[in-house]
């Protein structure tokens, strides 16, 4: 009875886990979000140099996330994000509005992807 | 390919220490559950080896989730009748006082060719001399022949046999196994003295040694190179 008891807890333990990666990794996303957003709304008031600034912190802060996002998220998606921020970051320097706005809203639907794909729904799960 | 090198020594490791755990049964004849978990790992770990863009984690927290699964269900299975009858069946009687019985072998998907060839593996040619053929919840056949197909025992035929214990391995190799002398009551000193009376001094100059409750002794000296 004891092995099962503890295989039991080990078992809970994994399932906790799972939920508790789930939430770094949605903090991680929201920080990112909130960052690349704010970027977004100084470039289009015409704010380039707040705007450079927010999106090399995301930049940053994305980096500061790798040892992490290496383990837990798929690598090709840990890529296409990185490229799509990138992206972004390039928009900015040529002070490009209209490449911007696309890059931010493909760079946001890759990092709400990032926490969607560990989020547990029906869709997620089937 | 450092990193694939890396990554399959911890899939090894991991699926050794799984398989380890869950018990010997993994390796021999497999109950339902235990075949869909071996099926199920061998898939898992590969996954991650094939790919290096897939967070190892991927491979190692399914594998670590179905190790806890298969302990809890073994778990289940050795407390409730219901729960092991529920996940590992019920044993189905497939000959029962000599006859076939068609439903049965319908209901196991079992034909006729299967069985006789089940049988013939356990020497039983003729259908009409077994009582019992039982299919086991993890798909072997147990036949069970009449009484008076049975060969006579000693018991049967009032013969005084000759009682036998398990030969425990007290050098193998060359190697003394000191567990296995301590297990059988003797020491080292016993040990140097067997070996002297068959004029061996050291124990490397020996292939095989056992000695069972009875004192009875198997040995055999390594050949000469």
């Amino acid at each position: 009875m004891k092995k099962e008891i503890v295989f039991g807890i080990i078992l809970i333990c994994i399932f906790a886990l799972t939920f508790a990666n789930i939430f770094v990794l949605e903090k991680m996303a929201l920080e990112l979000s909130a960052l690349v957003d704010e970027s977004m709304r100084s470039a289009e008031s015409g704010d380039w140099e707040k705007a450079e600034k927010k999106a090399e912190e995301a930049e940053r802060l994305w980096d500061k996330a790798d040892p992490y996002t290496h383990i837990f998220v798929r690598h090709s998606e840990i890529d296409t994000t990185t490229d799509a921020l990138y992206d972004f970051l390039k928009s900015l320097y040529r002070r490009d509005a209209g490449g911007a706005r696309g890059a931010h809203k493909a760079l946001s639907a890759h990092i709400s992807s990032i926490v969607s794909m560990e989020k547990i729904t029906l869709g997620s799960i089937f | 390919m450092a990193i694939v090198f890396i990554r399959t020594i911890i899939i090894y490791i991991a699926l050794i220490l799984s398989m380890r755990l869950m018990g010997k049964r993994q390796l021999g004849e497999l109950e339902l559950s235990e075949v869909v978990i071996t099926v199920l790992i061998a898939d898992l770990a590969s996954h991650p080896l094939q790919d290096i863009g897939i967070p190892l984690l991927n491979g190692l927290i399914p594998i670590a989730v179905l190790m806890c699964c298969e302990v809890l269900v073994a778990g289940g299975v050795m407390k409730s009748i219901k729960f092991r009858a529920l996940v590992c069946g019920r044993p189905n009687i497939i000959i029962r006082n000599g006859k076939i019985d068609q439903k049965e072998m319908e209901r196991c998907r079992l034909c006729l060719d299967e069985l006789t060839e089940d049988l013939r593996k356990k020497g039983y040619a003729d259908i009409s001399k077994i009582k019992y053929a039982i299919l086991e919840t993890d798909g072997t056949l147990s036949a069970l022949p009449y009484a008076s197909e049975n060969p006579p025992s000693a018991a049967a035929m009032k013969i005084q046999a000759e009682d036998f214990s398990i030969p425990r391995c007290v050098i193998s190799d060359g190697r003394v196994i000191e567990r296995m002398l301590r297990e059988s009551g003797k020491d080292m000193n016993w040990l140097k003295k067997q070996l002297r009376n068959r004029n061996i001094n050291d124990p490397r100059e020996v292939y095989y040694m056992t000695v069972d409750d009875f004192d009875r002794i198997y040995f055999l000296e390594k050949e000469k190179k």
